[in-house]
This record gives structure tokens, sequence and C-alpha cells, in this order.
């Protein structure tokens, strides 16, 4: 139970095709979903550690998914991703249960390293 | 992965201890150590974000509005972390945070985001000649122009503009959204980035549909006017204003034909978000949000000569003359830096020409029928005769000395000539620079090549690199001195990196010339063949003020420091940092014993982040009276220390005390930092010098937090919380914070051991001056060390158990004998003094007869084959 199971969801392919082959590189087993219903479904099939979710998807935006997703699956920690930042988002996000809440553009070291953070905390948590 | 695996081990053991155990309780301990471990962590993130924003207003580096937003958010984020973690730990009590919380969070939004527009009905496109009063609507450039055109009844063109109310509309239009997301979301660090964000944005404003209002009102204006071609030029709000002339940054689109207005009025608008632009706003501290673009569309004049008229020297060497530059053709060629224009001298009491330079003109610019414009070659031979008669010169400087006059100032003129009249297309303030005294043109020895035009004064030095395109900008180093053929003003996007510029072509009246004036980079202008003299060399010196280049490192005295702009301090960027900061940085909750200690007090981040802190240090204590095996056992060895121990899982021996000694312990990296934090005896402060000691007293009453009995007394406990081969200790020695980690196990690449150290009683300078010290050692020691104001960071990883637990020896004597050594830090002889003690007495305590084996224990049996409890360290004993 040390694979941390990783999910990545954003509406940019160019960002999933990147991240997801740089985190497998590093062991990483992780899953790509293309939009909120897409990721949800999947949280209902498998289990993942930590789940990194764009804030702004057309049709279901980032905090509705991650509502539902604390719901189905309490134990996976939410990092949101952002492009647009709003201190008030921030808060709100938090308050919802997200892990962390973090601005693009990112360092991937910064990412895979929020990522394992968070990892160790949902393992934890089990 | 590694610390994943900690725990992955870690967790596996715990379970299966907790069969043998009682096992909620200990899982709720467990849980509460992990929340704890996240408010350090978020606690950490805050604090370094909050010193990087302290650095920031410093002005010592240029600012953005996107670094600001990033920052407040990235701080706002890690104190929500904080308050979750805490409220995982006991919710209740704090419930108050979210709301206090969601205030600031609301105050700093409203800082960090233009404030949305409403629409005022207000017109979005009005004649020029409704606009004379209206600069908030037209732009000044464009009042100006009216103005002068009303007032002096000189000739301007027609035409109309697109308003700020336009240009409001338009961004409304979910503009305004999508460019911020785009600048949050692009990496724009180097020049390479900034093309990318900016080639983004233009191309999203490109395609962006003008709102229906807009469309409506432009379709009404351009039916009622007669047939035409035209000027679309930029007339932003903030353009033009003294000190921040954005001389060229903005595009003017020519000779456009009336269906072609709404895409040239986009690409104008677009030219806000050029890389020139804005770099030059980041390097000036101007918020990309707050700047309006006001469009003016003016009919196009089809010149058969055009130029520039400064009415006085812009380098404020020739007093008395007005200087007239002029080129066949539309004046564009003179402003892009395309062509080196005739120029003309006049004497404006006498009204005669002292002086005049007729350049051998290559090309022109000229109208195309349908639209748009088209460089002509002028024949051989025709370039060198002069491209105006005398008399209208003298006319054109008249018309100067009338706006000079009108103005009340000196003016940049430019202006453009038909058959029969003169035309003036733009008027503005022109900046007279004094600082750094022009020399005579009197030959000077040793110059590779001498000519040219000063553009801007002063010597600097550098590896010459040429520039033909954007892309050669991409591979300039810092510091280069850019040599090119033409004067372009899109190298003005790297004027921040170059130290000097030679161009072939150019003048004194060029954008290029202008922005190089206002940022102090010496330019030489109009100086033939120097890309093919120059570019051999490895190293030139350029002074431009001589008009002269020389081989080799050439400065007489020392480059003078390149401080921030200028106007950085005060511009308009900055103030929205320090108002964020408002939000952020003051600490009001000083005393953790007093009433006011509590979350409705919390009136910024910083408070939050201190009551956060503090109360789950107290979190962590209580645990102990839930657990029937004490979670936090008080450490004793002689004497009981003020230490406790917090186990997250077989770190030590389970006991039904309250207490705990060494012997108990079994994890080695904490073993191992208390053997380095106990190997010499701690001499006490050093004795007081009169600096040191009054500094520490002007810090104290300057800092309230630093008063007795306030947060972060000499009395608050410390903490190891540990696992066999983890160990974290938070430290406070009166005014001293650190923190100290590590992990230690058979796989170099989990290992690492970690440091963060801050503060001191002593004044910053002083503090400064220990960090840097401690930053030195640990370097030495091999660890990457970084230091920043009072605090050092410093990591050392992938290395073998044996590695990190000489690292966590070297941290352990490290937070125990810097203690007060800022007070002593008076000279840089003191440093160096400490500095050799330090280094001698980490051999000392290294040296492997003094290292032996007491605290390399072997652990118990472990009850789980699974989770073998030795460090790399403990299997080879």
């Amino acid at each position: 139970m040390t694979t941390l199971q990783l999910l990545l969801v954003d509406d940019e392919q160019d960002f999933l095709t990147y991240a997801s082959r740089r985190f497998k590189r590093r062991n990483v087993e992780t899953h790509t979903a293309i939009n909120g219903p897409e990721a949800l479904s999947m949280l209902r099939e498998q289990h993942f550690d930590v789940m990194v979710l764009d804030m702004k998807m057309p049709g279901m935006d980032g905090l509705e998914v991650l509502e539902q997703a604390l719901k189905e699956s309490p134990d996976t920690r939410v990092i949101l991703l952002t492009g647009h930042a709003s201190t008030e988002a921030a808060v709100r996000g938090m308050a919802l249960g997200a892990f962390e809440y973090l601005l693009k553009p990112l360092q991937f070291e910064e990412l895979f390293f929020k990522v394992v953070e968070a990892g160790r905390s949902a393992q934890a948590a089990q | 992965m590694k610390i994943l695996k900690t725990i992955g081990d870690i967790v596996n053991r715990r379970n299966i201890h907790l069969k043998a155990q009682q096992a909620p309780k200990v899982n709720a301990m467990v849980q509460r150590c992990e929340s704890f471990r996240q408010l350090l962590s978020a606690n950490h993130a805050a604090l370094e974000t909050m010193s990087d924003m302290g650095d920031a207003l410093s002005g010592l580096r240029p600012l953005d509005m996107t670094y600001v937003r990033s920052r407040c958010v990235s701080a706002v984020a890690s104190v929500s972390r904080m308050v979750q973690a805490l409220r995982s730990m006991n919710p209740g009590p704090y419930d108050e945070l979210s709301p206090r919380l969601r205030d600031i969070a609301e105050s700093i939004d409203k800082l960090i985001h233009a404030t949305p527009y409403t629409p005022t009905d207000g017109p979005m496109i009005l004649p020029l000649s409704e606009v004379e009063h209206r600069p908030d609507l037209a732009g000044p450039k464009t009042t100006t122009l009216v103005r002068a055109s009303k007032e002096l009844g000189l000739n301007a063109p027609e035409g109309f503009v697109f308003t700020a109310e336009a240009y409001r509309a338009f961004m409304n239009h979910g503009l305004r959204e999508e460019i911020e997301r785009l600048c949050m979301a692009t990496e724009a660090d180097d020049l390479a980035g900034l093309y990318t964000l900016s080639a983004r944005i233009t191309q999203h404003i490109n395609t962006t549909p003008l709102p229906p209002q807009l469309h409506k009102q432009l379709q009404t204006m351009l039916e009622n006017r007669p047939p035409a071609r035209y000027a679309v030029r930029s007339s932003a709000l903030n353009e033009d204003a003294a000190g921040t002339s954005f001389a060229g940054q903005y595009r003017s689109i020519l000779n456009i034909s009336p269906e072609g207005i709404a895409d040239a009025y986009r690409e104008v608008v677009g030219s806000a978000f050029s890389a020139t632009a804005m770099s030059y706003r980041r390097n000036q501290g101007q918020r990309d949000d707050e700047t309006v673009m006001c469009v003016a569309c003016m009919e196009m004049v089809d010149a058969e000569v055009g130029g520039v008229i400064y009415t006085r020297d812009p380098l404020g060497q020739d007093q008395s003359n007005m200087q007239i530059h002029a080129v066949p053709g539309l004046p564009a060629s003179i402003v892009d830096g395309a062509c080196t224009p005739d120029t003309w001298a006049v004497d404006t009491q006498k009204m005669t020409v002292t002086h005049r330079h007729i350049a051998d003109k290559q090309s022109m610019r000229r109208c195309l029928k349908s639209e748009g414009t088209y460089v002509e070659l002028i024949p051989q031979g025709q370039g060198k005769i002069p491209c105006m008669k005398t008399s209208k010169v003298l006319q054109l400087a008249r018309i100067g000395l009338r706006l000079e006059h009108f103005f009340k100032g000196p003016q940049d003129i430019e202006w453009a000539a038909t058959r029969d009249k003169i035309v003036i297309l733009q008027c503005r303030p022109l900046e007279i620079r004094t600082q750094g005294c022009v020399g005579t043109s009197e030959s000077v020895t040793g110059a590779i090549i001498q000519g040219g035009i000063t553009a801007s004064p002063g010597t600097a030095a550098g590896p010459p690199h040429v520039v033909k395109g954007e892309v050669n900008l991409l591979d300039m180093p810092r510091g280069a001195v850019l040599l090119t053929d033409q004067a372009h003003p899109a190298w003005a996007v790297s004027l921040d990196r170059v130290s000097a510029i030679v161009a072939e072509h150019g003048s004194t009246a060029g954008h290029l010339a202008n922005v190089a004036r206002e940022f102090n980079v010496p330019a030489i202008f109009g100086i033939p063949n120097a890309v093919s003299k120059l570019s051999g060399h490895k190293m030139v010196t350029v002074d431009a003020t001589q008009c002269a280049v020389f081989p080799g490192y050439r400065m007489q005295t020392p480059e003078p420091e390149k401080g921030p702009p200028p106007l950085m301090a005060k511009s308009p960027v900055m103030r929205c940092l320090r108002e964020a900061m408002d939000h952020i940085i003051p600490l009001n909750l000083t005393n953790a014993s007093s009433r006011g200690f509590c979350p409705s007090r919390c009136k910024t981040l910083h408070d939050i982040t201190r009551f956060c802190h503090e109360m789950g240090v107290n979190e962590m204590v209580k645990v102990d009276q839930n657990l029937s095996d004490n979670a936090a056992r008080r450490l004793v060895t002689d004497i009981p220390t003020r230490y406790w121990v917090i186990d997250m899982g077989n770190g030590m021996e389970a006991t039904n005390q309250k207490t705990v000694t060494l012997d108990q312990i079994y994890s080695l990296p904490m073993l191992a930092l208390w053997h380095g934090m106990n190997a010499k005896p701690w001499q006490g402060p050093p004795p007081p010098t009169p600096g040191g000691f009054l500094s520490v007293i002007m810090e104290a009453s300057a800092n309230p937090a630093l008063a007795p009995g306030a947060y972060n007394d000499m009395g608050t406990r410390n903490f190891f919380i540990i696992g066999p081969r983890y160990c974290n200790l938070q430290s406070r020695y009166g005014f001293h914070f650190s923190t100290v980690e590590g992990h230690a196990g058979p796989f170099p690449d989990e290992n690492y051991a970690y440091l963060q150290f801050k503060g001191g009683g002593a004044s910053p300078d002083r503090r400064k001056m220990r960090a840097e010290m401690v930053r030195g050692i640990l370097n030495r020691k091999g660890f990457l060390a970084t230091a920043k104001d009072d605090a050092v960071f410093a990591r050392m990883e992938n290395e073998t158990a044996q590695e990190i637990l000489r690292g966590m020896m070297i941290l352990g004597h490290i937070i125990m004998h810097t203690r007060q050594l800022d007070m002593d830090m008076n000279s840089p002889e003191d440093v160096k003094r400490h500095e050799q003690r330090l280094l001698a007495e980490l051999l000392e305590i290294l040296a492997p007869c003094n290292c032996p084996e007491p605290w390399r224990k072997t652990p118990p049996p472990t009850t789980s084959p699974q989770a073998p409890d030795t460090g790399g360290k403990g299997q080879s004993s």
C-alpha cells in the first residue's frame, strides 16, 4: 500500500499528458480524467489517494467536483489547481475540504512534492 | 516517495501495534499527530510566502500583479490549511477562525483585482472634435492633439475615438478574466515565456468580437463620415504620463479602410499586451489590469515628408536649439528606427538653422492604394538629397515654439507634411535628461569605432550580442551590449537586461532612444558598420557620451549599482502589494497568555498563523491526558528537560510513565540530534557588547512579540515527534525558532535531514549576519543551504543513514550553539571568529573517537516481520 494512487483532472489534455508522464516516471500510479463527471465515476470504481483537480472546467466546475468527490471518497486528498488567483476561492475550496490550493504555473517538482505530502496524509488516514 | 514510504512503514507498524493496544485512542492520537504535522508544514509555507513578500517590498526587483496575486493566494491557502489542520485536531473551539479568514481574504481580493466594471451608458465612440476636454474618455495623447489644433489653429487630422468606455465594455466581454487567467497560468519569467504569454493574450483579443453596442456605435459613426483611410493609434489613459512615456510600446496601424477598423482596434488594444509593453509595465510597476486603452482613428495623411520635432535637446546639452528630424514619406520610419533621418538644429531666438545633418536615406514608408503601407527603396544617389527645404524647417520650428509655449514645456511632436500643409499627428511632453554629461565629439584614442549620435548617455561594458530579430533576444546574456542594425522599438523589451545599445540606424527621436533614456541604458545610434566591426569582440565598452566603442573592459569608475527603476517604489503594483500586506503581515496577537489571544482578535493572516501554531502545540500537549500510554512524555536525563517526546509508533519504549529516558528512545535520528545538541556544553550567551546589546533593546522595544512574557517565551515546551527512523523537533530558545527534521533509513533516496532556522533578538543586520554564517557552515558540511534575512533553510538528501545521522548531529550542535550569537555579530571579524569556532567544534564532535555507540541502540524485537525497525546504521551494529 505504498504506491501512490493519483488522479489528475484537467480539461487541458496537454497538461494531463505531460504531468501523468512525469508522475509515472516517479512511480506514482497515475490516472487522468478530462472533466468532472469522468473523475467522479473513476472515484466510484477505484480508490485514489490524491486527486489533482483543475478549478475551471467547462460543465462541472472544480468546487462542485470537490464537494461530490469528498462525499464519494472522504479519504482522498484533493489538491486544487487553478489559473485564477482568488483568495476568496482559496478559502472556499479549503473550507470544502481541499487539501491544498495551488496556482498555475507550477513547477513540476512543487506539484510532485505536494502530491506526495497529500498522499502521506491520505495513507495515514486509512 | 521517501516520505510516503516512511509513513507507510509507520502505518503498518502502528496497525499491528494497535491490535495489541487500545486502538481508538492511539488512532486518534496518530491522527492528531498527522494533523499537527500538516499544521506545521502549512505554517512553514505561510511564513515563507510572507517573508518573500517582505523581500519584494524592498523594491529591489521588478514586480507585476501576477506576483502580488499569486503570493496573496498562496498565503491565504497556506493559512487556510493551518486552520483546517487545527480544526481537525479539535473542531469546536476554533470555528470562529473561518469567518475571520474569509473576511481577510475578501479584503485582499478587493485589492488585487480591478474593480469590476459596471456599464455607465457613456459614449463608446466619439468624434475627435468632442473630446477636447475629456482625457478620461479619449486618453491624454488624443485630447492634447485636439486642443492644440483648436486653440492654436494648427492642422490635425479629423476622426473619431474608441473611448475608455468602449475598452471597458470590450474587456468586460469575458476578456479581463481570461487575460488574468492566462497571466497566472503562463510562466513568463524570461523573455521566451513573455512572448508566449503575449501571443496567447493577443490571439485571444484578436478573436473576441466587439460587444454589440460598440459595434453598432462604430457602424453609425462610419456611416456618417466621408470615405477615408485611417491611422488607428493608441491613446491609453496612462500613456505619456510624465516619466512613464510608453513611447512606442503600443501600436499604431496606418492607412486602414473603414471595414478594417474593428480589426485594427483589436490589434491596438492587443498591443497593450505586447511583450514589450508588458515588460515595460513590469519594470515600472504598472498594473496590467488598470491599463485602459483608448484608440483614436485619425484620417490618414499621405505624407511627402514627415518627422519629429524635439523643441529642446532631450539630452539637455544644447539649450538654445530645437531639433527637427525628417524623412521622406511617412514619419513612421523615424519612430520605428528603420531609417536615419535628416536633422536640423534651429536657433529659435534668431530663427536660423545652426546645424544640419543630411543622412543617406535608403528607404521610405508610403501608403498603399488599397490599405496599409509599404517600404519603397530610394534610388542610389538620391538618398543624400535633403528631404525638405530650409523654409519648411523654419515653418516647423515656429509650430514647435507655439506648442511649447502653449503647453508650457518642451514638446515631442510628430508631424507629416503634404504638398500644401503641415499636419500635427501627435504632441506630448518631452523629458529632458540632464543627468550624465554629453562630452564633445573630439576624437578619442583606442576606439574600435567612433561616430553616430548619443541616443542615451553613459558608459557601460559587456559582451556584444547581435540582434536581428526577436529570436536573438532570447539567448542574449544578461549584461550584453545589444548590437543591431535598426533601433527597433521592440528591442525595448530587453532594456532591463542589456548594459548598452549600439545601432547602425536610428535617431534620438526614435522610441527606443526614449525608453533607453528612461532606463538609463547608454545607447549610440546611427553608427555605420557597427555590427560587423564589433561582433567579433568578446567584450566592448560603450561610451555613449563620447559616441565611441572601445575594445575590452574600460570602465574608469566602477559601474554604479543599477537600482530598481525609480518609479517602482511608488508604483501602483507596489502600492497594491503594500495594501495587501497590511492584511497579511502585521502581528496583533503577541501575548499568548493574554485574554486577547483569541480568534476574534485575528486581524491579519499572520495573527491567524500565530494563533493556529500556538493552539496546535496546546492540542498536542493536551493529548497525554487522553491516553493511558502517554503520547507526550517528558524527556528526563539527569534532570527533567524542557523537551517532550511524542511517539508516532515504535519510536520509544511503550510504558505507562509520563516521562521517558534516553535509553527508552529507539529513534536513531532523535538520538543523533540529541547527541549533537549536548555534545558540547553551551557556554551561555556571548558577553554583551555595547552595540549588540543596544540592538537587542532596540529590537525588543520595537517588537512587542519580543517583550518578556510574550508569545514564544523562554518557558515554552519543545516537542520531538518521532518514529524509529524519523524525528522532528520544533524548538524555541528565546527569540530563536528552529525546526529540524530527519529521516534515516536503509534506502538513501528516502533519507533527508532538514533545518529551518529563524529569528534572533538583535538588530536585523546582526540576525542576517548570523543566518549567513550558519548557511556558510552548513554548506561546507554538505547541506544545501540558503539564507534569507534572518532565516536559514538547509537540507541534505539522498544520503546513507550514517550521513544523515551525522547531519542531525551537526544540526543539533548548530541550533544549540548559535543561539544569541546574533548579539555578537558586530563585524565581519566576529562572524569569522564564531564560524571558525563552530567548525572546530563540529570537527571534534564528528571525530570517530567522539562519536561512540551509546545512542546506537538496537530496537526492540518487532511484532511483525513486515516492519523491521532497524535503520541502516542500527543493522550494521
